[in-house]
């Protein structure tokens, strides 16, 4: 597989993109910056979701209320098979082969290989960097909420918390897949087609209290034509300006926006000759300066 | 034998470098660490985990750390699946996560700029210069490069082959521009006075030279890096390299 380079932007209004469990749950802030951070592992999450809304088996996932699935049961399951003391490497094909997430993201396995240890750990193909706020970001004024969730069994009151949100945050994300990893996780052509997928579809579908509101604006995908070259971080030739006002803190929603990838599309065009394909979606609302021009036939994503 | 020098760029909008000696906080470094290097060029040569250590010991491979753009640190709390064993690690255990604070690095004006680290190799293999060589020269990579942790992607910018001028003298004080081995400075011998004009601010970390084969902890030294000018003045034991990249000439001491 060849390796491939992902921007992906999208926007949170009014809501909270990720929050820190050790500050109330406040939204993740590089403070002297004013910038917004999302963790990697927050995206992960909203692709893991999506897939297994979507039917597909998960390997890291929340068991049903009341049951409880380990992870060598889960193995045994995917398997089908009773009992996995000892697994062959045909039994690893097997389960690569049904787990989406094993394969994209990677995972550490309770599995005894004759002559490994304990467990056997993939690293995932597929890497996020965390995202960042392309524009400064402002929380806004937190308000005391009950919920209805107690602290402790038995008790009858909610517990209190904090809500904090953010005004506006424009969030930019860089992805890659390596394209020689992918073949310890036997990661096919069908499941980046399906990342593709999920990055665009997935967020608006996760609609819970604290993230409604977000919204995506921009994916491109950059497949080089080796399993060797990247160019880095795509995200260093994208800039953000406001539009319709000139104050950082009026920057309210996507018509404040103005992305600029100017910068980019000259860097994919020095580098014409090791790019095989560029995938590219964007969102109506987005005013975007600089076109990738002359796409070729299926480069844009329609789903 | 002749030594063969390299050096590169190393640049990305975050990094972690797990501090060894850290409790369940991830504690970060502030640059990578000789381990944290080694392990990248074995990663871009696609030599796996657990097979590098001989041939990247430092007895054939040594490297230096320029920290050109001096590190900021935040703290963010992740929230990990919380696992006794392997068997919990798809979130089947009691309790599903476990809050871990986590140190990450970013340059003072994130994310307008990212981290700037330079590197400087000198290796004795000339068959593994060679490899390595080609590689960071055309951007061809096996594994890709992260700093220090898998999610935080990064780049590689080649500066070439440098020209080795005479050692400097040892007699005398040095500025270095690179993270300095205590082991490698005469005692008493560092320079707390201001530097052009800008008073000094050390800071000293302690770091793991190499792995031994089977996985081996090496020797842990203390090191000691500067923050506002990026340069040590201090007599040293160890040797001094004066290399020429361009038109450029840097003090390099080899950790």
């Amino acid at each position: 597989m060849n390796n491939s380079e992902i921007l992906f932007v999208y926007d949170a209004h009014m809501c909270n993109p990720n929050g820190d469990p050790d500050e109330e749950n406040r939204p993740r802030m590089d403070n002297p910056t004013q910038t917004n951070l999302v963790s990697d592992v927050r995206l992960k999450r909203y692709i893991r979701d999506y897939l297994q809304e979507n039917g597909h088996e998960l390997y890291v996932q929340k068991g049903e209320a009341g049951k409880t699935v380990n992870a060598s049961e889960r193995i045994q399951a995917a398997l089908g098979q009773k009992k996995a003391a000892k697994l062959g490497d045909e039994d690893l094909q097997t389960l690569l082969n049904k787990l989406i997430d094993v394969r994209l993201f990677g995972a550490t396995m309770p599995i005894k290989l004759e002559g490994k240890g304990q467990s056997i750990a993939f690293t995932g193909p597929v890497q996020f960097n965390w995202g960042y706020s392309l524009n400064r970001v402002y929380l806004l004024d937190t308000k005391s909420i009950t919920s209805h969730f107690s602290s402790e069994a038995g008790k009858e009151q909610g517990t209190i918390g904090k809500d904090y949100r953010v005004k506006y945050s424009l969030i930019a994300f860089h992805g890659i897949i390596s394209g020689y990893n992918a073949k310890n996780t036997g990661l096919k052509k069908e499941d980046v087609a399906l990342l593709d997928q999920a990055l665009v579809k997935a967020i608006p579908l996760h609609a819970t209290r604290s993230k409604v509101g977000q919204e995506p604006r921009l994916y491109i995908r950059v497949e080089y034509n080796s399993d060797s070259f990247v160019l880095g971080d795509l995200r260093k030739w994208v800039k953000f300006s406001p539009q319709g006002t000139n104050k950082d803190d009026e920057v309210f929603s996507v018509q404040n926006v103005k992305l600029d990838i100017t910068s980019l599309v000259e860097k994919l065009q020095e580098h014409k000759a090791k790019i095989q394909q560029v995938k590219f979606w964007k969102d109506g609302a987005l005013s975007l300066v600089g076109a990738l021009d002359a796409l070729p036939n299926g480069s844009l994503l329609t789903f | 034998m002749n030594s063969h020098f390299l050096a590169f760029d190393w640049k990305g909008f975050m990094a972690h470098f797990r501090q060894f000696d850290a409790n369940s906080s991830a504690l970060s470094y502030s640059f990578p660490p000789p381990t944290v290097v080694a392990g990248m060029l074995a990663g871009v040569l696609g030599i796996e985990k657990d097979e590098y250590y001989e041939r990247f010991n430092r007895s054939n491979l040594q490297i230096a750390v320029q920290i050109v753009t001096p590190p900021r640190k935040l703290v963010q709390t992740l929230n990990y699946i919380f696992a006794k064993s392997a068997n919990d690690l798809n979130m089947s255990g009691d309790n599903l996560h476990t809050q871990i604070p986590a140190e990450l690095l970013v340059a003072p004006s994130f994310p307008r700029a990212p981290l700037h680290y330079r590197i400087f190799i000198k290796i004795a293999e000339a068959a593994l210069a060679g490899e390595l060589e080609e590689a960071l020269r055309q951007s061809k990579f096996r594994y890709l490069p992260y700093l220090g942790s898998a999610p935080f992607t990064s780049w590689i910018e080649w500066l070439g082959v440098p020209e080795t001028i005479e050692p400097a003298a040892s007699t005398e004080p040095v500025i270095v521009d690179t993270v300095a081995p205590l082991p490698a400075l005469e005692l008493r011998s560092l320079r707390m006075e201001p530097l052009d004009g800008i008073l000094p601010a050390f800071f000293r970390e302690h770091v793991r030279r190499d792995f031994l084969p089977g996985r081996e902890p090496g020797e842990v030294i203390d090191v000691v890096w500067e923050k506002n000018r990026g340069k040590i003045q201090a007599q040293f034991k160890a040797p001094v390299y004066r290399l020429r990249l361009g038109q450029q000439v840097c003090h390099v001491v080899f950790m």
